[in-house]
């Protein structure tokens, strides 16, 4: 288990890298995602190891705060990790598993397609969807069968236990039950939650 | 007998009604901050309740020592020392409620298999784990439980007093509450889903079992039993000495001791004495707590 989460640790050092670089060709287009290749440096970054403050004045407790902070600093980009192991998943696999709320229509709308390529950018997965009505989909996230599915929702969706809707209900000012164009994710898979919280504003026409 | 107070035990009375004072505003500021970091997710909702349960010992502490201090009227003629009593088995019973609270809410959790979502939160334009924000929380959550537990505890003793003591109790299950949840956020962090859940559940075991002892212990002072060690289901030593030294004095009597708050009613049935005993005599225990026998009654006996 201790091992999966090292390599897990040592994979999101390497993605950071990657998203730095990758960021720099821009590719908004939903159509050439498929085409699109990762050719981006590799490097594992080492921890770097941390100056040891000598002398009589910077005595042990100062070493020792000093360590504790420099370790949450550390590890505020390294947590939280996801318990099923989605992100880890997604980047393995290559494959985006997306639900679209439509009847009958795949195409997602303009939005969902910045989001989907914000994503797809960030992890090198391909999306494959499928498109269905909330009631179907939602269960088949819920169970991980899915890693994203997006809609519109209700702030006051009884969904909102069961599933983590994003951006957060509630977070502007509207009608409650208006539904808003929002994606869903599985409960409890907090570093892909934390990825997509990060683009998840797009699809209310947010500038990125 | 004699009800005045020695000037140490008024000292300690004052102590004791500035630190509840304290307790109260310090976990008020604990209930803010704990809201402000966890926003208004359903976890957050029962720690709510428990915050607001933890207070009830403080409060009625504050509200026995109001009454304590009042002279018997008519409609009251034996005082009111028995407020404290009462006081005791509300806070007992507040105790329990957070243990019951936490242990129903961390098995439902672990039953359901409720995978804790964390999202981040945006602070000054970063984006960060919501788990690291819940920390800073439940890291300052401990400190003010953990300073007012331990300055309770020693007070409480020499003032023979339940109702503080399982107040110590209940700041003693909040920092531990805070102390597990610190570990249990740091687990989910780490993709365990169950540590914080887990983590509850043993912490509320032991708040529990605490609640549990100052039950028993506030249910036999109410019931007239023999007075008890402070938070403990065991006799007295002050009690057993004086049992002892009023059946040495009084031969051929049966000696009956009871609790009413912290202190203590000696009933001596049997033949009526030609001369009864100071109170130095009676008190074979400390001298600096000889303030806690109120009361020694003669009953004649039955023929």
């Amino acid at each position: 288990m201790i091992k999966r989460h090292i390599g897990c640790a040592k994979a999101r050092a390497r993605t950071r890298t990657e998203s730095a670089l990758g960021s720099q060709p821009a590719c908004h287009n939903y159509g050439m995602l498929s085409e699109r290749s990762l050719e981006v440096a590799r490097t594992d970054i080492e921890p770097a190891a941390w100056p040891a403050r000598g002398g009589v004045i910077a005595g042990v407790w100062k070493r020792a705060t000093v360590s504790v902070a420099a370790l949450m600093l550390a590890s505020c980009g390294v947590l939280p990790w996801d318990p099923e192991g989605t992100t880890e998943r997604v980047r393995q696999t290559k494959v985006l598993r997306v639900g679209i709320v439509s009847s009958g229509d795949v195409a997602p709308e303009a939005a969902q397609r910045r989001l989907l390529s914000l994503i797809t950018r960030e992890t090198g997965a391909r999306p494959r969807i499928a498109a269905g009505s909330t009631e179907l989909l939602l269960p088949l996230l819920e169970k991980g069968t899915l890693d994203i599915v997006l809609g519109r929702f209700a702030a006051d969706t009884p969904w909102r236990e069961r599933v983590t809707i994003l951006p957060a209900p509630g977070e502007e000012n509207g009608e409650k039950s208006e539904p808003k164009a929002a994606a869903a994710v599985r409960n409890g898979e907090n570093a892909w939650v934390a990825q997509i919280y990060k683009h998840a504003p797009v699809l209310r026409g947010d500038k990125h | 007998m004699n009800r005045d107070l020695p000037e140490h035990v008024r000292r300690d009375l004052a102590k004791a009604r500035r630190l509840e004072w304290w307790t109260i505003g310090w976990m008020s500021s604990v209930l803010i901050v704990m809201w402000l970091a966890m926003g208004s997710s359903q976890a957050m909702k029962t720690a709510l309740v428990e915050d607001v349960v933890s207070l009830i010992p403080a409060v009625v502490f504050l509200v026995a020592l109001h009454f304590e201090g009042r002279k018997p009227t008519r409609a009251f003629p034996f005082g009111f020392d028995r407020v404290q009593s009462l006081s005791s088995l509300i806070a007992a019973v507040a105790l329990c409620g957070v243990g019951t609270i936490l242990i129903l809410d961390s098995a439902a959790s672990l039953v359901s298999q409720e995978h804790p979502t964390m999202p981040p939160v945006r602070i000054m334009g970063h984006q960060i784990w919501q788990g690291w924000v819940m920390i800073l929380g439940l890291l300052y959550s401990i400190i003010p439980p953990v300073l007012l537990g331990w300055m309770k505890q020693p007070i409480a003793r020499r003032l023979q007093d339940e109702v503080l003591d399982t107040d110590a109790m209940m700041q003693k299950a909040d920092w531990m509450t805070g102390l597990a949840g610190v570990f249990g956020v740091l687990g989910v962090g780490f993709g365990f889903w169950w540590t914080d859940a887990a983590a509850g559940a043993i912490i509320s075991i032991s708040i529990l079992k605490d609640g549990i002892t100052s039950l028993r212990v506030a249910t036999a002072e109410l019931v007239d039993g023999v007075p008890r060690r402070l938070g403990q289901i065991e006799l007295a030593e002050d009690a057993r000495k004086l049992r002892e030294a009023l059946t040495d004095l009084y031969p051929g009597s049966t000696v009956r001791l009871r609790a009413t708050g912290r202190y203590i009613r000696a009933e001596v049935c049997g033949p009526m004495p030609d001369h009864v005993a100071n109170r130095a005599e009676m008190w074979r225990g400390s001298p600096e707590r000889a303030w806690r026998l109120a009361q020694v009654s003669f009953v004649p006996e039955r023929n």
